[in-house]
């Protein structure tokens, strides 16, 4: 089971500027793209964004991906892409988009390139304005104390919220959870919809 | 001409014999490097397995007429068998028997030592069993918080009910490492799906009150699924709120020393050279994981 949670946040922002897009099949695609800070660029490549994720399939080739978004993207996004099956994690980043792996009671930050997946394997995916409120100390504890995605999530935000009570920029974070003994589910809750 | 065979045959037996010789010493060679690596890997996940535990505390009234604060920590003799577990309780304000509850937490948690490090779902269980109990005998006339941590070749265990601190400073940074049960963390969770700021959770009346406290029926024991693993350097606080809100979690590392025993002092010190007026009972158990 692939379990997963996804928040975007305007913060204290008028707009919402980035993008995630999360696709679960037998395997899990998911793409975070941090918006730029001018809107209207960031929402004319939306739909092409779109359009290029919805050609995944789950035995689409985790490069094959890659290679498109690297045409498509404009070198002043961040962006990160990601696949997770039962047996493995797929990451390819660009910028400061960034993943963590809480495994074995330890923190790592996820590479490029492709490792095994393990069971109870917890992800965390977030543009840098989340991890620019909370310690790899803190996504670690949260993590563990957690039962589920999404109270992973709640932990994680009531750090940032004791920060600046989410007035700052946008916000946009996925939680994960590998787990070998369930069927697969998803939990997906947008805070607020995309504007159009 | 005739001994030339002989020379020969000697010649051919002392290379077999020297070919043998070289074998057995280089076998002999492979074996003992084998063993001397297995002997230094070995050597090394003792050395993981103990990390020394200096272990010091401090426990003040502060400004208050009663100490509603209640402490354990196990015997330290038992840490390489059975690993160190420290509790702190904090009776809730405004009710009666905050010192009563707190105390009889603490009492109960070493009657339960020593505790099964990886019945991590057991030990709640009698967490809650111990919370039911008090609810029997006080019927939420009162209540107390609750945190615990058990440290166990180098891993961390976390428990906790309520709102007191477990902080783990590494490389410099302090962490609070348990979610609080208070209405804050609630309302924040109905706002953030609302899609707004949070600001109005912060002004809301009573919000720090807790959701969540031993005394309750059936409460929420909050405990990791698995353990933290710890390195050396590494401090683990467990404390109540009555040294957090008087030190920002964020300045706690400024207080830290190479012994456990100054930084309590330091950090026992620096509350009392506040003089909060109406300070709060304030507890701290600090653990310095270490090689020396």
């Amino acid at each position: 089971m692939i379990e997963t949670y996804r928040l975007s946040h305007n913060g204290g922002q008028d707009k919402y500027c980035d993008d995630v897009l999360v696709r679960v099949g037998k395997v899990l695609w998911l793409v975070v793209v941090q918006g730029s800070k001018e809107i209207t660029a960031t929402r004319i490549f939306a739909d092409a964004f779109q359009k290029v994720f919805a050609t995944c399939a789950d035995d689409s080739a985790f490069t094959d991906l890659c290679e498109k978004y690297e045409k498509l993207v404009p070198h002043i996004f961040d962006y990160m892409i990601m696949k997770v099956s039962d047996s493995e994690l797929s990451v390819f980043r660009h910028g400061s988009v960034k993943g963590y792996l809480v495994r074995n009671g330890e923190i790592k930050l996820l590479p490029n390139g492709t490792i095994s997946a393990n069971d109870e394997d917890r992800i965390l995916v977030a543009t840098q304005t989340l991890y620019e409120k909370i310690t790899p100390e803190g996504i670690l504890a949260d993590g563990l104390m957690a039962t589920n995605c999404e109270e992973w999530m709640n932990y994680m935000l009531y750090r940032v919220s004791s920060l600046d009570m989410l007035s700052g920029p946008n916000l946009t974070a996925v939680t994960i959870m590998v787990r070998f003994d369930e069927a697969m589910k998803l939990y997906t809750i947008s805070s607020k919809k995309i504007e159009e | 001409m005739n001994d030339i065979p002989i020379i020969m045959s000697i010649l051919f037996w002392t290379a077999i014999g020297l070919v043998s010789v070289a074998t057995g010493f280089f076998v002999f060679f492979l074996i003992e490097q084998v063993r001397a690596r297995r002997f230094r890997r070995k050597n090394k996940e003792n050395d993981e397995e103990n990390l020394f535990c200096d272990v010091a505390y401090f426990f003040e009234k502060g400004k208050r007429d009663r100490q509603e604060d209640s402490f354990y920590i196990s015997p330290l003799e038992q840490y390489g068998s059975h690993g160190i577990v420290v509790c702190v309780s904090d009776g809730m304000g405004g009710l009666s028997y905050g010192d009563e509850i707190s105390k009889a937490i603490t009492d109960s948690v070493s009657d339960m030592y020593p505790i099964d490090f990886d019945d991590r779902f057991s030990t709640s269980e009698q967490v809650k069993k111990l919370s039911n109990s008090l609810f029997e005998k006080y019927n939420r006339q009162g209540g107390a918080t609750f945190a615990m941590v058990h440290i166990f070749r180098n891993r961390l265990n976390v428990f906790s009910v309520g709102d007191s601190d477990v902080i783990l400073i590494r490389d410099g940074r302090a962490t609070v490492i348990n979610p609080k049960q208070n209405y804050i963390s609630v309302l924040i969770q109905d706002l953030i799906k609302q899609g707004k700021t949070t600001h109005e959770a912060y002004v809301t009346k009573k919000c720090r009150a807790l959701v969540d406290y031993m005394g309750n029926f059936n409460p929420r024991v909050l405990f990791f699924q698995s353990p933290i693993k710890l390195y050396d350097g590494d401090t683990v606080i467990v404390c109540s709120d009555g040294l957090t809100d008087a030190i920002p979690v964020g300045h706690l590392n400024r207080f830290l020393t190479y012994s456990a025993r100054n930084t309590a002092h330091n950090l026992k010190e620096e509350i009392k050279l506040k003089n909060i007026p109406r300070q709060d009972n304030f507890t701290g158990i600090i653990m310095h994981l270490n090689r020396d």
